[in-house]
């Protein structure tokens, strides 16, 4: 086996234990439109530009 | 065979012109003054040409190389240009075996062709049914088809040597080609209809056989194979199992997670919902699972998640709406009544959360909510099964890198196709 | 079957005369031919020059049409060159001519038809045959250079003759032969030299 196919098999399983790690931890798998401003009493108007078609 | 003739004197100029073809050469180009010789009749002088610019050919007369397993020698050299713009040069070979070829240099490319005698469905194509198809036409032939690639219509501009078909300085030629996955098959236009069948030989061996070290060309040509790269196969291969893997470890991921029961407190009233979520990890995020009952109606969701020391963690505000119909016969449906809410939980504890719906309407209008109270299902340890999809994604275009990288060179191998679809 | 032997040097000629009408003598050339029964022996065979080619004599050729031995050589020439017509048997003895001009190669059987001309027509003259219309290609006069082994015909070297070639474009070749009183139509496939192995 050349040293190019152990590099690529190293970088690919690599990748996959990486894209595993990260799934399993969650990282960035909040949603993107919390709001962590801690005002309280607002949110009415998120919805003055509401359509939903 | 051909009679014996070794040298001939050319009658313009006298000097001594080597025979070196075989009995079906018709005519015969001095190599000094460019006098055009008929070699079927005594090599009468035909014509005198005056100096001609040499194309640009390491080859010369005489010259000998092997193509497919059999030894050629270079018996005439034929300058072409199309349109003042294009040009290659054309080096008609003989074998006393195989009888008589041509080797074609064009952009630094070496193609071989020889008359093709075999059986054409159809039998023979035209420039106006070209001009009159709907698609690229195709021809079936060696059990492959052969789809229209371009029009040629060139001018002999140089000549020497000996040839087996009468050609002249200033000749013109139209061509019709057609090309499959590895070869072109050329129809002449002419009224002897001869039809070439043109391969791409291995370029630098090749070369080596006539003797010559040549540059590689830059472009890729029509009939060239892709060149496929040493670990190829063995990258495709591992991309495919990394994809088997990918998918299986995305498939678990997409079900990971453990479910939570809440504990809905009983103050709030009407379409509001007031709970305790008992987290017990913070590994992976949480995920809270709103659905609703909005039927051809829209709903404006609050939620605001306080964490167990009873610090607002964050607010957020959701739009919910669902429309379906019947229209033309066919069922229709647009939206969703259920939205999910990722959050990552700082410890475990008790998280409290709010949900009010303050906003919504039927149809589009503004009228005030439309639903029943929401209903709440609540997951922790969810994954983020987005980093797997990813590696799935990478993996899948190594495995398909053969697929792809034929796509890519048979676009650029037809890329100079003159057909056009208007 | 019955054996001779040559009528010059004695030498024998092998179970030749089971179908063929002429035969050379392997050890000192001389033809002889069977005609009406009679046996004789017909004089020179002629020079045959070797040239290279794919096609040789008592040497089996493997074809897209099957396995062939060439069993006798018929050399003609057309002025400025010569062309070989073989006498080659397939595997159930049934013969066929492979005509053999530099790398120019057609397997041809005798064909009739009402349609096909007793003389010659011009190049580009256009003939019915097999519900098809064959362009003549070609329309030359051959002479009878030189033979060797078997062949199915008497030829005489220095014999003239007349003769055609016609194309449909179907991968086929249609030739025409005539001489002072006959002609005779032989039709088959070209043969791609690059398909043509050694076997």
């Amino acid at each position: 086996m050349n040293l190019f196919r152990l590099v690529m098999i190293i970088a690919t399983a690599g990748t996959l234990s990486g894209a595993w790690w990260l799934s399993v931890n969650g990282v960035g798998g909040e949603s993107s439109d919390l709001d962590r401003s801690l005002r309280t009493g607002s949110g009415g108007n998120t919805f003055s530009n509401s359509s939903v078609k | 065979m051909r009679a014996e003739v070794a040298e001939v004197a050319c009658p313009n100029c006298g000097v001594g012109l080597k025979a070196l073809g075989g009995g079906r050469v018709v005519i015969q180009v001095c190599t000094h003054c460019g006098s055009a010789l008929d070699a079927v009749d005594n090599f009468r002088l035909l014509k005198t040409h005056a100096e001609l610019p040499r194309p640009d050919t390491p080859l010369k007369l005489g010259d000998k190389g092997r193509i497919q397993g059999v030894d050629w020698v270079v018996i005439g050299i034929l300058g072409w240009s199309e349109a003042k713009r294009w040009t290659w040069t054309d080096h008609q070979l003989y074998s006393p075996s195989h009888g008589y070829a041509w080797l074609t240099l064009e952009e630094g490319h070496l193609i071989f062709s020889r008359a093709w005698r075999g059986a054409m469905s159809p039998t023979w194509m035209t420039e106006r049914g070209i001009e009159t198809a709907e698609k690229p036409p195709e021809i079936a032939a060696r059990g492959q088809s052969y789809r229209y690639y371009e029009t040629t219509d060139a001018k002999v501009t140089f000549a020497e040597g000996e040839f087996s078909w009468a050609v002249m300085v200033g000749d013109r030629s139209k061509t019709l080609s057609f090309m499959s996955t590895d070869a072109m098959l050329t129809l002449d236009q002419g009224p002897e209809r001869e039809v070439e069948i043109s391969t791409y030989p291995p370029q630098a061996e090749t070369w080596a056989s006539f003797g010559i070290k040549a540059a590689a060309p830059l472009r890729v040509h029509p009939l060239q194979p892709r060149r496929v790269w040493r670990d190829e196969r063995f990258l495709s291969g591992l991309g495919a199992v990394a994809t088997l893997v990918a998918t299986l470890a995305w498939g678990v991921l997409q079900s990971q997670g453990n479910w939570v029961e809440p504990r809905v407190l009983p103050k709030a009233g009407g379409l509001e919902v007031e709970a305790e979520l008992p987290i017990t990890t913070t590994t992976g995020v949480v995920e809270l699972r709103i659905r609703t009952d909005v039927y051809n109606a829209w709903a404006g969701i609050e939620t605001e998640v306080t964490d167990p020391s009873g610090t607002v963690l964050f607010q957020n505000a959701r739009e919910v709406g669902y429309y379906a119909g019947i229209e033309d016969g066919e069922s229709w449906s647009e939206g969703s009544q259920v939205t999910s809410i990722y959050f990552r939980p700082t410890e475990a504890g008790d998280y409290g959360l709010s949900l009010s719906v303050p906003e919504g309407g039927a149809g589009e209008g503004a009228g005030g909510p439309s639903l029943s109270r929401p209903s709440l299902t609540v997951y922790e340890g969810r994954a983020a099964s987005m980093w797997m999809l990813m590696a799935l994604v990478l993996s899948a275009l190594m495995a398909g890198l053969p697929l792809i990288r034929d796509w890519l060179h048979n676009r650029a191998r037809w890329r100079g196709s003159d057909w056009s679809d208007d | 079957m019955e054996r001779r032997n040559c009528m010059t040097c004695g030498a024998d000629l092998g179970e030749a005369f089971g179908w063929s009408r002429m035969v050379n003598c392997a050890h000192c050339g001389t033809a002889h031919i069977l005609r009406d029964a009679v046996f004789a022996a017909a004089g020179s065979a002629g020079v045959f020059h070797d040239a290279p080619g794919l096609v040789r004599l008592m040497q089996p050729v493997q074809t897209l049409q099957g396995r062939f031995l060439p069993v006798g050589v018929v050399r003609f020439s057309y002025g400025r060159g010569a062309w070989d017509e073989f006498w080659a048997l397939d595997d159930l003895g049934k013969g066929a001519w492979i005509s053999v001009d530099e790398g120019d190669i057609a397997l041809q059987r005798p064909v009739a038809a009402a349609s096909l001309p007793a003389a010659p027509r011009e190049r580009s003259a256009v003939i019915a045959f097999d519900d098809r219309d064959w362009t003549v290609t070609e329309a030359e006069t051959a002479t009878c250079l030189a033979f060797r082994g078997q062949l199915p015909e008497v030829f005489v070297l220095g014999d003239q003759f007349t003769f055609l070639n016609a194309s449909s474009g179907d991968g086929r070749i249609l030739s025409g032969e005539f001489w002072p009183g006959g002609h005779a139509w032989f039709c088959g496939p070209w043969i791609d030299p690059f398909d043509l192995g050694a076997k």
